[in-house]
């Protein structure tokens, strides 16, 4: 591991087509960050599994970057409007996790059954003050995945009120880390959010900023009222499954190969994809993974993409197997196999730490309602699909410059 | 100077006299009399018998079995065949005398069209197959996820007991889905009250079952199971590949062999019988090498437009000299009837001589053979193969 060493790459080359991608995400003065006072950004999770593990680890990590740091691994944008990943802080956390509960959320990070790598080593993170308090189980925990995430007995422990804690905590932003299938506990987090006055992250493909689900409550019109922004929904990875078979399909189709029929397996050995097992449990996210690929193309296509399968011993590993069929000049056949290894958590928490410094800009500027800019970039369901993710980053830049309203 | 001697006066007194007293009486060598009687034998008393066979459940491994009967026929290349003779019977030996089935595009039609139906498409002319397929006992053969893509026939179901028993069936090849563990039990069952020897290619415990193993002895019929192996599937790659390694010293850190398919016995493996498919599966591997590291087989994914199509994913983890690492990345693409069709081939004329030998309950030579989970397994392909052709030699 390159702990606590960031690899920064110098620019060297001009004039490549790096140049083009490379949107600096906007300068301090024209964000409106909060000027005088110590720039802070007080979040609170719901989940404090994988992904938030990497992403607070993140925190530390990355707290040695300047502002005008440039090409650094893992970071999409070093700053966002002169937020940078130091200013990021974990006010409250809510596990159901019997044995995270209770602790400081710097050794929380580290507890079983976490899979990510300590890339951060347990002993050099320093205590955050925070300590993790029990949320309510809800349906957060299928019943094959009790035993795994150390749930807590329901006779001895009290869950918290989440939203009286958030308020107590000042939390500004609520990041939900529920694991997939979580319809109930996704919601009763959103709700708190409400309550408690915070910008609401849904990195979970439960469908509440990018639809209205049939019988639910219209979230976002509920968001807009009380004038909180809100964000998702399932976080897509920064170069992970999802984003590798989206680019090869515009690919095919600027290109003029017809997609014939494609597949995108993905099989990983994290509690993620255990919990997973339940076919019942994914029905949106295999639609929200869907619709991130079809929706490159304007024609129905054979497809199929799925969490795959759980192997163990592969923990916080992903593996993914893309295959595309394609039909080329006179019907010629073209056939594209990809293999991707990658650890799932990390990829996930780059992204995170954007969305998190774009809705503190927007909270600065008073926006209410879903970001629809930084959804499209950051999300595999959001509200508006982009035509393409290169667009995407465009409107997040628009955004950061306030030349866009979301 | 020999007088002329009819072939027929010598072999008529050759039925009641040996050859000695046949070449005295007639005044010619031994080597006369065993041409006269070469040169006469009637076909029939040298070609074996025809084996008569049932199947139950007409899905792509019944259509790609059944176009092999005809395919090679009268092809003199072999390619593809594990076996183009096996103990004196060639494939086109093996005749089809009953089919049971429950989809509604089958039930009642000849079975040459009923296997249109399957993914695997028709390649060969099927019009002598004109026996109509029967309804079987539904039973546990389908669930809610894949009724829509079989369709079960509204038909009344036919006795199976009685069916086999008027087609003269010997033998029973269960082509059932994996995880209809009642059905396959029912017709373990039947073909065991009439008198059929039993090949179970589904993942459920059969010759496993003691109970139905002692039956089948005491019954005095041969027994072979369970879970068919495919010709060169991503079972059996992973296991040599495996062996291959531990032979040379390499120790396995982690591996696993998944594979996606389209056909309905992947959707029926998903939502049903995946971790009983997945033990069976990885036991067979790790069993067979003794390996104490982690090992991970079987199906993962339902892809419906490879159709009949397996696309397997074998990633091996070894540790060489000072803990090196060694890395296997193999993707195996294969059509899943076919695949199984050369091994049931096999299979069906080794049980035929194990009907002829008298062998009784479960023949564990043709099981460790053509079977994933066999009640023995054998160390590796090779063994096996050895005491199957042991076995047909009639040698133990």
């Amino acid at each position: 591991m390159n702990e606590g060493k960031i690899i920064m790459v110098k620019k060297t080359v001009k004039g490549t087509i790096a140049d083009f991608s490379e949107s600096t995400l906007g300068p301090l003065e024209a964000a409106g960050a909060d000027h005088g006072e110590e720039k802070e950004i007080r979040i609170a999770i719901a989940g404090l599994g994988n992904c938030a593990s990497a992403l607070v680890q993140g925190i530390q990590y990355y707290s040695n970057i300047k502002e005008d740091d440039m090409y650094i691994n893992g970071l999409m944008n070093p700053s966002v409007g002169g937020y940078l990943p130091k200013h990021i802080k974990v006010v409250a956390a809510f596990e159901i996790n019997a044995l995270k509960i209770g602790k400081d959320v710097a050794e929380a990070i580290y507890v079983d059954p976490i899979t990510t790598p300590s890339f951060v080593a347990p002993e050099s993170y320093p205590p955050t003050g925070t300590i993790v308090q029990p949320g309510p189980i809800l349906d957060g925990a299928a019943p094959h995945m009790r035993d795994r995430f150390h749930v807590y007995d329901e006779n001895e422990v009290q869950p918290v009120d989440v939203a009286q804690v958030l308020k107590d905590a000042h939390a500004q932003i609520l990041v939900n880390y529920m694991p997939v299938g979580s319809y109930q506990a996704a919601r009763y987090y959103a709700q708190a959010a409400l309550d408690a006055n915070c910008g609401f992250i849904n990195c979970i493909p439960e469908f509440i900023v990018s639809e209205h689900v049939e019988g639910d409550i219209d979230w976002v019109a509920e968001f807009e009222t009380r004038g909180l922004p809100c964000a998702g929904d399932d976080i897509k990875s920064q170069v992970g499954a999802t984003i590798m078979h989206r680019m090869l399909a515009k690919l095919f189709l600027d290109r003029g190969v017809i997609v014939k029929d494609t597949y995108q397996l993905n099989i990983g050995g994290d509690t993620d994809f255990e919990n997973m097992k339940m076919e019942s449990r994914l029905v949106t996210k295999r639609k929200s993974k869907t619709a991130a690929v079809t929706s490159v193309l304007p024609y129905e296509t054979k497809c199929r993409i799925g969490p795959s399968d759980f192997v163990p011993f592969l923990r916080g590993k992903k593996i993914c197997y893309i295959r595309m069929n394609g039909i080329t000049f006179g019907g010629v056949p073209l056939e594209v196999d990809v293999k991707m290894r990658v650890e799932d958590a990390p990829n996930s928490a780059g992204v995170v730490m954007d969305i998190i410094r774009v809705m503190k800009l927007a909270l600065n500027r008073n926006i209410a309602g879903r970001l629809d800019s930084i959804c499209s970039f950051s999300f595999k369901h959001p509200p508006i699909q982009p035509p393409s993710d290169v667009i995407a980053k465009q409107w997040v830049a628009e955004f950061i410059e306030g030349k866009r309203d979301r | 100077m020999t007088k002329k001697i009819s072939d027929e006066e010598v072999l008529r007194y050759l039925d009641n006299h040996t050859y000695e007293e046949t070449m005295e009486y007639f005044d010619i060598s031994r080597m006369t009399v065993a041409r006269i009687k070469k040169r006469n034998i009637r076909k029939s008393d040298y070609m074996p018998d025809k084996i008569r066979l049932a199947i139950v459940g007409m899905g792509n491994a019944a259509s790609a079995l059944i176009q092999g009967i005809e395919y090679y026929k009268d092809l003199k290349s072999a390619s593809g065949l594990l076996r183009p003779t096996l103990a004196g019977f060639h494939i086109g030996d093996i005749q089809l005398v009953a089919a049971f089935d429950i989809a509604s595009a089958k039930v009642g039609k000849p079975a040459g069209e009923a296997l249109a139906a399957n993914e695997f498409p028709i390649m060969v002319d099927l019009l002598d197959y004109t026996m109509p397929v029967l309804m079987g006992p539904m039973l546990d053969g389908v669930i809610e996820e894949t009724r829509d893509v079989i369709n079960p026939s509204s038909e009344v179901p036919v006795d199976v007991e009685t069916e086999l028993r008027e087609s003269d069936a010997e033998i029973v090849l269960c082509l059932l889905p994996s995880g209809a563990n009642e059905a396959v039990e029912h017709y373990a069952e039947q073909a065991l009250l009439a008198g059929c020897a039993f090949i179970n290619a589904t993942p459920t415990n059969i010759v496993n079952n003691k109970n139905f193993a002692k039956k089948y002895q005491e019954a005095g019929l041969p027994l072979i199971g369970d879970d068919l192996q495919d010709q060169c599937g991503a079972t059996i790659v992973h296991k040599l590949i495996l062996q291959q390694m531990l032979d040379r010293g390499v120790d396995i850190k982690e591996s696993y062999a998944l594979d996606v398919g389209g056909g309905s016995e992947s959707l029926n493996t998903i939502f049903r019988s995946r971790d009983v498919k997945r033990a069976i599966k990885s036991m067979s591997v790790a069993e067979a090498l003794h390996v104490d590291a982690p090992i991970i087989a079987g199906t993962s994914d339902y892809v419906e437009h490879l159709g009949n199509g397996r696309n397997s994913m074998l990633w091996i983890v070894g540790k060489g000299f000072l803990g090196s690492e060694i890395i296997m990345d193999v993707k195996i693409q294969t059509e899943d009837g076919p695949n199984g069709g050369s091994v049931l081939a096999d299979v069906i004329r080794a049980t035929k001589v194990a009907l002829n030998q008298g062998a009784s309950g479960p023949v564990d030579e043709i099981s460790a053979y053509g079977f994933k989970h066999p009640p023995k397994s054998t160390k590796s392909p090779a063994e096996a193969d050895r005491a199957l052709a042991n076995f047909i030699l009639g040698l133990k």
